[in-house]
């Protein structure tokens, strides 16, 4: 009786350990990419500090991305946002309102959304802060391409596997730097010019900042 | 006469520990085995790989697909446009580590001639300006395996003493080729036309027009780099 249960022992504990070495030589990638879509929807998935900015800046863009459409803003802030503060972020007034006191949509409105710099303000493996600076361009036929730049500190938590936006957070337009020259001619400043020469275009996606 | 096998243990008994100590060792091989089995499928599945690694700080682009070609233009172009006159000595590194051997000798005599037809801008870089090179959007005009052509619009903001931060729109057309595991741009070129530009900037004030504003609201930032999702 007492052999078999010491042989019933030892069965168990090389079963668990078997079991363990099996759990951690699965294969893994040396240099995981910090991105994977989810529904289309790019999701930070790497806990580090540069996956922290790599989640930072695609969320930014991505809801920059959908902002012509409520469905694909509740399909980003679903997948983006933890739960909690996904209906706060959802009442946000559309960015588009506040150019030039013009109504919030337009016939024909396109867009497109960039970021332009980003750094890490604080960062532990459950939590990281990051400021962003971003803008967006707006255009339709009867809308003059104009740019609206954004400079958003974004507060991200680690849950299970990914990192979800807490909060998000505007710096007054006194505080949001806006390169107000700009190149080109009158005739590059057309909504033509957008149409013609931007036409199968797509906004990049993110994996950090340069070192 | 007999002769005696063993301690006195009958033939017969010493067989049936043998198979014994065989069922058992059996039974642990195939328990261990379907444990190391059984974990293997219960961890995460692996993380697809980055597109992107960097070499000396270069953004090189390592994946042989479609979405990494365009992070390889994406990261080429924004590079390109931000060191060829403020960095030269990046812009070099830039054309070491993924220009074709065949155009290398080209690019950097191409990036020496734009240092020398624009002494206003070297003036700026040498005095501290500022600048920061992002990509808009982009398109990939096409994909053969070894081969792509991505199409840019991209933008370099710069600014300065004596200069109020200014947007340079342009389009950049940029042929990729396949070779020892990584993109190398074959051609690039600013296409003749400028890029769309949004001239309209209604939230800017008379601040914006200052240098000292972008210092202070932007210090830290870094230019992004890019990739492709997994």
């Amino acid at each position: 009786m007492r052999v078999a249960s010491v042989l019933v022992g030892a069965l168990l504990v090389v079963a668990a350990g078997a079991l363990m070495l099996g759990y951690q030589t699965a294969p893994r990638v040396a240099r995981p990419n910090p991105i994977r879509l989810e529904d289309g929807v790019p999701v930070g998935v790497v806990d580090t500090p540069i996956g922290a900015i790599a989640a930072a800046e695609n969320y930014l863009v991505s809801e920059d991305d959908a902002l012509l459409s409520r469905t694909e803003i509740r399909r980003v802030v679903d997948t983006v946002w933890a739960p909690a503060e996904r209906d706060v972020e959802l009442a946000q007034p559309f960015p588009a309102a506040g150019l030039a006191g013009k109504p919030a949509t337009f016939p024909g409105l396109q867009l497109a959304a960039a970021v332009a710099g980003a750094k890490l303000d604080s960062y532990t493996p459950q939590s990281a802060q990051v400021v962003v600076w971003h803008e967006i361009t707006l255009w339709s036929p009867s809308v003059e391409p104009t740019q609206r730049w954004s400079l958003d500190t974004m507060m991200l938590v680690w849950d299970e596997g990914r990192w979800l936006v807490a909060s998000r957070t505007a710096a007054p337009d006194s505080q949001t730097p806006v390169p107000a020259w700009t190149s080109g001619t009158p005739r590059d400043s057309t909504s033509e010019a957008f149409d013609t020469r931007l036409g199968g275009m797509s906004a990049p996606y993110y994996r950090g900042v340069t070192p | 006469m007999s002769v005696a096998v063993g301690r006195g243990v009958p033939v017969g008994n010493r067989v049936g520990h043998v198979h014994a100590a065989a069922a058992v060792a059996g039974t642990v091989v195939l328990l261990a085995l379907g444990a190391f089995l059984t974990g293997r499928s219960v961890a995460p599945p692996p993380q697809p790989a980055d597109s992107i690694t960097t070499i000396g700080g270069i953004p090189v682009a390592v994946d042989h697909s479609p979405a990494g070609a365009l992070a390889a233009a994406d990261n080429y172009v924004a590079v390109a446009y931000a060191t060829v006159e403020r960095n030269p000595r990046r812009d070099e590194q830039l054309i070491d580590s993924v220009y074709a051997p065949a155009i290398r000798s080209s690019a950097l005599g191409g990036a020496a001639t734009v240092r020398n037809q624009n002494a206003g801008s070297m003036a700026l870089w040498a005095h501290g300006g500022q600048n920061l090179s992002l990509i808009g959007a982009r398109r990939l005009d096409y994909y053969r395996g070894d081969q792509a052509q991505v199409t840019t619009w991209n933008v370099d903001i710069f600014w300065g003493p004596g200069r109020p931060p200014k947007q340079a729109w342009v389009l950049t057309q940029t042929s990729l080729q396949w070779a020892r595991g990584r993109w190398l741009v074959t051609t690039t070129a600013t296409l003749p036309t400028p890029g769309p530009v949004p001239a309209l900037t209604p939230q800017a004030t008379a601040a914006d027009d200052r240098e000292s504003a972008f210092n202070r609201d932007l210090a830290g930032l870094s230019a992004p780099i890019y990739g492709a999702a997994g």
